[in-house]
């Protein structure tokens, strides 16, 4: 069935290659996601944090590496279907997802830097810069980037 | 001479010792007074520069732009705990406290800064602001209060330190006196070291007043950004703005021009003789406007006018939106003897003009958008309703009338549907235009929902004068639509309400005007009809339905139910999901009246998939519990299936609530099944490979062919409730009826459900004749969540292994590799 729907789905661009690291503000309580849960926060199903304050959404923009990896391979989505997909969640009535556009991943490790309820996806080279010191790594169903199993790549 | 040596010898020791300390003295009062002055501007400095960066960050709307100024005023705070450290690293005990409080009141400051930033950054400019007027207003006045007194701890201890030296030396004189040539050579070191204390501190005060000037250049940047920040108005914020050109030299004067469709429109001027001033105004040079180009000719042109009053024009400076756009112009004048350095001062207006007015016409913006269709540019319902509502005052007022029309094309969604949502969108700025080419000036349109457009028309006699606007409105129809290369006829149904007749509030007189339109569509539409109260309440009742229906599941006002299903031994085969809608205008509707609404206007598709995602999340959630619930039937309606992508969603809604695919069964009628039925089979397949089950509902109300059920990929029949109604001991005809169903499907491998059972002896009988599973009021009515939830508690305690078996049948997650 999940082949069956990914053969009808539109390639839009070419796979995107490397590893991926899923970043949030230091204070953030969750240090650990499974891989489910990441999906459900990026496809907007899940909106807040155990905590209860609302998860924002940092995003590349459309075109960028980490953006087409979100799209092609952790949502398995087109970016029309995304959006769509979001506006339902509004049309329903729910509260609305909280997406920001940023230009590179240094901007979105500073984002995620000054904002205690983001998450970002980044590629792991950009955790070197200075602007992605000072965050938070979350370990993905236990891993973190480089080890053994680790599935965002 | 023993006693003058004696004396000088005292005399020099007195001497040296005092010249020691006076040495000593002016070594710490250099250095409290230097350093510390230092420290004390650089703490001021960079706790301005923290503020305005932070400033900054609020006029502007893109993170990616919010970002680098966060970051600045993150790098003055880290700052001003620098400069604080050297501070309290000079060990002087008066301004201790002063620290401490000053440390204090800015940590205070500093975390509150920080959540008004993530604000900001969250795009809660709005929230932020209130927070930073509420509190982090106060906090940095406090900040800055606490450093005034640092600084004037710090100026205390330099005065003290000065008499301090004074005495000394006075002290010393008398000694020095004694012994002569040696002390005055000493004296004379003493006089250049205090000429050079005085040289320094000299230099500190300059240094202080260029630092004073900077300030004060940040002072000004920071007030007009909060005007630009609190939406002060454009022009007295521009004119801030180019004042700034007569605080650098007093003769120099500046003018703003803005964009204003495509030419330029002198805003503001400061400083400039109002000769100088009208003849900018009057003399914009029209073909090189801002958003044109021609920049240079620009600069000539006003230069030559400002030649004439004897003034020299700086180079035109053109003013950027963060899009790129050219928004405006900015222009330095001065005589022509003094003409100054423009550039610096230039560079610092354009950029605070640009972001006013980038600010400005982003609020004009957001303005027009929260009156006005994005896609048309005609007024949205709101600005509609303001326009009749002034109307209909001013028909009071002057013993007038008007009309109300509502305008509703024909067959739009198939147009949608086939040809797609761009062509869609065409047709209705088609149509917008048609209707605005076929109206008076003093007439509105607006569009207020999908396919549906209003009209405001104002000084009528008498109905036939809307009737006749009507009549034209209609006529605008008349030719064909260019549609994808091909031309397609298109007509439209419209209803008319009278003011003050039929209404005098916009609400009435659009529902109204609905009704006549629905009336309209009725007669077949392409015509128009006049509201007339004596329209049925059916009608009423349906526009009432369809309107709200809209908004039903924003509004929370749709819910589900449960019915138990039973099994021939009385234990629980599975619930059934009823939808409800409770609306506080039409009360409680019911779905055979609702659902064939939402399946003519399309919002089946999402009202349909709420159904499901609710009724599969607390299906997975009972689960959790460790409730056995064998599954949870759902109805679909066949329109669901109609775009292709049903079976997807339903693996996404599955996947999303953890419920394993055997756990849901999703009801269909054989009616629906019927029409498309090769299309719908398909899907049906699909997801039944992954495991859900399938029922054909209301069984033997159809028409289906019995050489198709065989072929059915469905796993269950329910019997509808109109044979179950009859079924009791001696309707022979019912009862063969209903045991031949039961038999055919038994034969086709097929379970079997009755619906409806209201009696014990209904019950018995479907028993004797092999009915598998029972429904109906007799076994459990329609109950809430919490209600069903109470009964699951009551016949079977949870336990863990239900849940264990829950899990293992779950949809595997994607995998992204």
């Amino acid at each position: 069935m999940a082949a069956l729907l990914a053969a009808s789905m539109p390639q839009y661009a070419a796979e995107p290659a490397g590893t991926f690291a899923a970043v949030v503000h230091q204070s953030n309580s969750t240090h650990n996601l499974r891989f489910r849960d990441l999906v459900s926060l990026f496809e907007g199903a899940s909106r807040e944090w155990p905590n209860g304050s609302a998860v924002v959404l940092v995003e590349r923009d459309a075109g960028s590496t980490p953006f087409r990896y979100l799209m092609l391979r952790l949502l398995n989505t087109t970016p029309g279907e995304y959006k769509r997909s979001l506006q339902n969640i509004e049309y329903r009535g729910e509260a609305p997802v909280s997406i920001k556009i940023l230009n590179s991943d240094a901007a979105a490790c500073q984002f995620v830097f000054n904002v205690p309820s983001a998450i970002a996806i980044v590629e792991t080279n950009s955790l070197a810069s200075p602007a992605c010191s000072g965050i938070q790594v979350l370990r993905i169903d236990g891993k973190l980037p480089g080890e053994e199993g680790y599935r965002l790549k | 001479m023993a006693v003058f040596v004696a004396g000088a010898f005292l005399g020099s020791s007195f001497g040296i010792r005092g010249l020691n300390q006076a040495l000593t003295s002016t070594r710490d009062l250099y250095r409290v007074d230097t350093s510390g002055s230092q420290m004390e501007s650089d703490l001021e400095y960079e706790t301005e520069e923290s503020r305005r960066a932070f400033l900054y960050a609020l006029a502007v709307t893109d993170p990616n732009d919010q970002l680098p100024y966060v970051v600045e005023a993150r790098q003055a705070s880290q700052r001003v705990e620098q400069a604080l450290n050297r501070l309290r690293a000079l060990g002087v005990p008066e301004i201790s406290t002063e620290v401490e409080r000053f440390e204090s009141a800015w940590t205070k400051y500093d975390e509150v800064r920080d959540d008004i930033m993530a604000l900001i950054l969250e795009g809660h400019a709005a929230a932020a602001l209130q927070v930073e007027s509420q509190r982090g207003q106060p906090m940095f006045a406090a900040a800055l209060a606490s450093l005034h007194a640092l600084k004037g701890a710090l100026e205390v201890r330099g005065r003290s330190d000065s008499l301090r030296v004074n005495a000394t030396l006075l002290r010393s004189i008398g000694g020095l006196a004694a012994f002569g040539l040696s002390t005055l050579v000493i004296l004379g070191l003493l006089i250049k070291a205090n000429r050079s204390r005085r040289q320094t501190l000299q230099w500190l005060h300059a240094t202080n007043a260029d630092l004073a000037a900077a300030k004060e250049i940040e002072g000004e940047r920071a007030s007009i950004l909060e005007l630009v920040s609190t939406r002060a108005p454009l022009a007295s914020t521009l004119e801030k703005i180019v004042a700034l050109a007569a605080g650098r030299d007093v003769e120099a004067g500046a003018a703003v021009w803005t964009a204003n469709a495509g030419e330029a429109q002198l805003q503001v001027t400061a400083n400039l003789p109002r000769e100088l001033a009208e003849a900018l105004k009057l003399h914009a040079p029209p073909q090189s406007g801002p958003a044109r180009g021609g920049l240079e000719e620009f600069s000539r042109y006003s230069a030559k006018l400002a030649a004439a009053f004897g003034f020299d024009a700086s180079p035109a400076k053109e003013l950027r939106e963060a899009s790129g756009e050219r928004i405006g112009i900015l222009q330095m004048f001065a005589p022509d003897a003094g003409a100054p350095a423009w550039q610096p001062t230039l560079d610092q207006m354009a950029q605070l003009a640009s972001v006013a007015i980038e600010n400005s016409l982003l609020y004009e913006r957001l303005a027009f958008q929260a009156q006005h269709d994005t896609l048309t540019g005609l007024p949205n319902r709101l600005l509609f309703q303001d326009r009749v509502q002034q109307a209909t005052r001013a028909a009071l007022r002057h013993g007038k009338k008007g009309a109300v029309i509502w305008i509703d094309l024909d067959k739009y969604k198939q147009i949608n549907d086939t040809l797609g949502h761009r062509v869609g969108d065409e047709v209705l700025c088609e149509v917008a235009r048609r209707l605005q080419m076929s109206l008076r000036t003093s007439d509105s349109v607006a569009r207020v929902g999908g396919d549906e457009f209003t009209v405001l028309a104002q000084d009528l006699a008498q109905p036939e004068d809307a009737e006749r606007v009507a009549a034209t409105l209609l006529a605008s129809f008349a030719l064909p639509f260019e549609l994808a290369a091909n031309q397609t006829a298109l007509t439209a149904s419209l209803g008319i309400s009278m003011f003050p007749e039929h209404g005098e509030d916009p609400l009435t007189l659009l529902r109204n005007a609905d009704i006549a339109m629905y009336s309209a569509k009725q007669a077949g539409g392409g015509t128009f009809r006049m509201f007339r109260s004596a329209l049925s309440d059916s009608m009423q009742r349906r526009v009432l339905l369809e309107r709200e229906l809209k908004t039903a599941l924003e509004r929370n006002e749709m819910n589900l139910n449960y019915q138990p299903l039973l099994d021939r031994n009385g234990h629980l085969d599975g619930v059934e999901a009823l939808l409800r809608w409770n609306n506080p205008e039409a009360g409680q509707v019911p779905p055979i009246e609702f659902i064939p609404i939402a399946e003519e206007t399309g919002l089946i598709a999402s009202i349909g998939e709420w159904v499901t995602r609710t009724a599969c999340r607390n299906a997975a959630r009972w689960l959790q519990l460790g409730y056995d619930v064998p599954h949870i039937a759902v109805n679909v309606s066949a329109l669901q299936f109609a775009d292709g992508k049903f079976t997807a969603l339903v693996e996404r809604i599955l996947r999303e609530c953890g419920l394993p695919p055997s756990r849901l069964e999703l009801e269909i009628t054989e009616t629906a099944l019927m029409n498309n039925l090769v299309g719908v089979i398909e899907q049906i397949g699909l997801l039944r490979r992954l495991g859900v089950r399938f029922a054909i509902d209301d069984f033997g109300t159809g028409y289906s062919s019995l050489s198709h059920l065989q072929n059915l990929p469905v796993d269950c029949v329910k019997i509808d409730r109109s044979f179950i109604k009859d079924l009791e001991p001696g309707a022979e005809g019912c009862t063969t009826l209903v045991r031949g169903i039961i038999a055919l499907a038994h034969n086709l491998g097929l379970q079997v459900v009755a619906e409806g059972v209201e009696t014990a002896q209904q019950l018995a009988l479907l028993k004797t004749l092999g009915c598998d599973i029972n429904q109906g009021f007799f076994l459990h009515r329609p109950m809430s969540e919490e209600a069903l939830e109470q009964l699951l508690r009551a016949q079977s305690p949870p336990t863990e292994s239900v849940q264990d078996v829950a899990e293992a049948e779950l949809i595997p997650s994607a995998s992204p590799a």
